[in-house]
């Protein structure tokens, strides 16, 4: 009884470590340094070469909006030099975005401004530094191009369907994306002025962009050469194309300064510049009531020009800025 | 008789109980080892973290007293923009090291342990610089026997009125050693 009952013993301990040993051998195959034993330095890597890529889209969406910018002044430079105004087609698009792109407005015409200011060149110099010191290889297309004008008077948007590819030893990312770069206008020449006025003057964005206009608004757009937003004005890419028709809702104005030597006007002009340059002529007539055309009788912020002349406004702009007590008529 | 079954139950008893002890101990040293196989990989996750919180962390949520004390402007940047527009200015002349410096510190306390050393660079290679921002070290970095880097490409706009440029690329080089 003694023996059976040892033997069991012996068979139940037995059983314990045939157990152990077929856990052991389950369990410890997955420690073996299996397929992922280096999981988390790739996915290190795979990370940084997918941070380096979010890098390059944001710094291709930063470098457009700098280009973008450099590309502005070679077009109005263009526009002074040949003294003409892009045609009404896509003259503007089509030059503007291939000298984003390549530094020249046309295959045979080269853009001014655009030197190390290209696309393609801030591309280039991010793509051999990723190369050189992080050890990436990437490689990009720009697909397209395009400039827009849809969120803001002050600005122009530049639209950008960059594909990037990226590459080490470990993986390869690609990815497709349309950026879009905000362009501001502010400090460039207005090609109003460079082509139709009789001195040049630089866009200078007023501080109130909408809201209720009043007098002292006036003086200080006057004043600081300041242009505000106006959906019945002129808007910068038209003024680029020497498109004056009205209703852009991107429209902007400023006022000209009256004056300046070289600006002769009549008792019919209105000093909005896009009417002003065009020689628009409104009707003037002796009474306040019924001139299209009025002066303003303020000659502390306007002063008489050559002693007999007002800074003159067309009604509706009149009516924007002033109460009537302020208001004569021009005509003699 | 009786005495007998007796020992036999109390035999079988603790007969089961060694069994249950050997499978016990062989799981605990089985899951216990299983474990312990990538600890090489939190020195590396720190420091990709780290740099990950520099990328993420805008200058107004992080509440350091240096940090804070600075009055920045551009409380919208990372800390990793406005440690770029720091070393802009310290390269137009303006010598912001210092403020470098204890930016730096103060944005890896807590997070770097104590225990490693930490040094940054920022590398510009397009005006062939390498500048030394900050480090730290309780040990010489060339007598470790590991030494992890992490490098991020890195640029800043840099608003100044009509003329505006981005500064950069240049390369963050952050290294950790035990």
């Amino acid at each position: 009884m003694n023996m059976i009952n040892d033997k069991r013993g012996v068979v139940f301990t037995i059983i314990a470590i045939v157990l152990a040993v077929f856990f052991t051998l389950i369990f410890s195959a997955r420690v073996e340094k299996p397929l992922d034993y280096k999981t988390e330095i790739l996915e290190t890597r795979i990370s940084v070469l997918s941070d380096y890529m979010n890098a390059f889209f944001d710094y291709a969406e930063g470098t457009a909006s700098i280009a973008g910018y450099a590309a502005l002044q070679g077009v109005i430079s263009d526009i002074s030099t040949y003294h003409r105004y892009y045609d009404q087609s896509d003259e503007f698009e089509t030059n503007y975005t291939y000298c984003i792109k390549t530094g020249n407005l046309t295959t045979s015409k080269y853009c001014p401004n655009m030197t190390n200011s290209t696309l393609t060149y801030f591309l280039d110099q991010l793509r051999n530094i990723a190369e050189d010191e992080l050890n990436i290889n990437s490689n990009y297309t720009i697909n397209h191009v395009s400039v827009n004008q849809t969120t803001d008077a002050f600005s122009v948007e530049v639209i950008l369907n960059l594909s990037v590819k990226v590459n080490d030893a470990y993986a390869n990312i690609s990815d497709t994306r349309v950026l879009t770069s905000s362009v501001p206008i502010a400090g460039l020449l207005d090609p109003l002025y460079l082509l139709n006025g009789t001195y040049n003057q630089t866009i200078n964005p007023y501080k109130k962009e909408l809201g209720n206009w009043a007098y002292v608004d006036l003086q200080q757009l006057y004043n600081t050469h300041a242009y505000r937003r106006y959906s019945e004005g002129v808007s910068f890419i038209n003024r680029i194309k020497g498109d004056f028709s009205p209703g852009d809702d991107y429209g902007i104005e400023s006022f000209v300064n009256y004056t300046h030597p070289g600006v002769t006007y009549d008792y019919n002009d209105t000093m909005v510049d896009y009417l002003f340059w065009q020689n628009k002529e409104f009707n003037c007539l002796p009474t306040t009531i019924s001139s299209e055309v009025l002066g303003i009788n303020d000659t502390a912020n306007f002063p008489l020009k050559n002693g007999v002349q007002y800074f003159q406004l067309d009604r509706d702009h009149a009516s924007i800025f002033l109460s009537g007590y302020l208001l004569t008529s021009p005509c003699p | 008789m009786v005495l007998m079954n007796k020992r036999g139950a109390y035999f079988f008893v603790i007969d089961a109980l060694i069994a249950a002890s050997v499978i016990f101990i062989s799981l605990i040293i089985i899951f216990t080892s299983h474990r312990m196989v990538p600890e090489s990989s939190p020195s590396l996750r720190i420091i990709e973290d780290y740099m990950d919180f520099l990328t993420t962390t805008k200058v107004n949520q992080f509440q350091g007293g240096y940090v804070t004390s600075l009055n920045i402007t551009g409380s919208d940047n990372t800390l990793l923009e406005q440690l770029v527009e720091f070393y802009y200015y310290n390269t137009t002349g303006n010598d912001t090291s210092q403020i470098m410096w204890n930016f730096t510190r103060e944005i890896s306390k807590g997070i770097i342990p104590d225990q490693r050393g930490l040094v940054v660079y920022i590398n510009d290679r397009i005006n062939n610089r390498s500048s030394l921002i900050y480090t730290r070290s309780v040990s010489p970095m060339e007598k470790s026997s590991l030494v992890l880097s992490s490098k991020r490409v890195i640029f800043k706009r840099i608003t100044n009125g009509a003329n505006d440029f981005i500064f950069g690329p240049v390369i963050l080089d952050i290294r950790m050693w035990v």
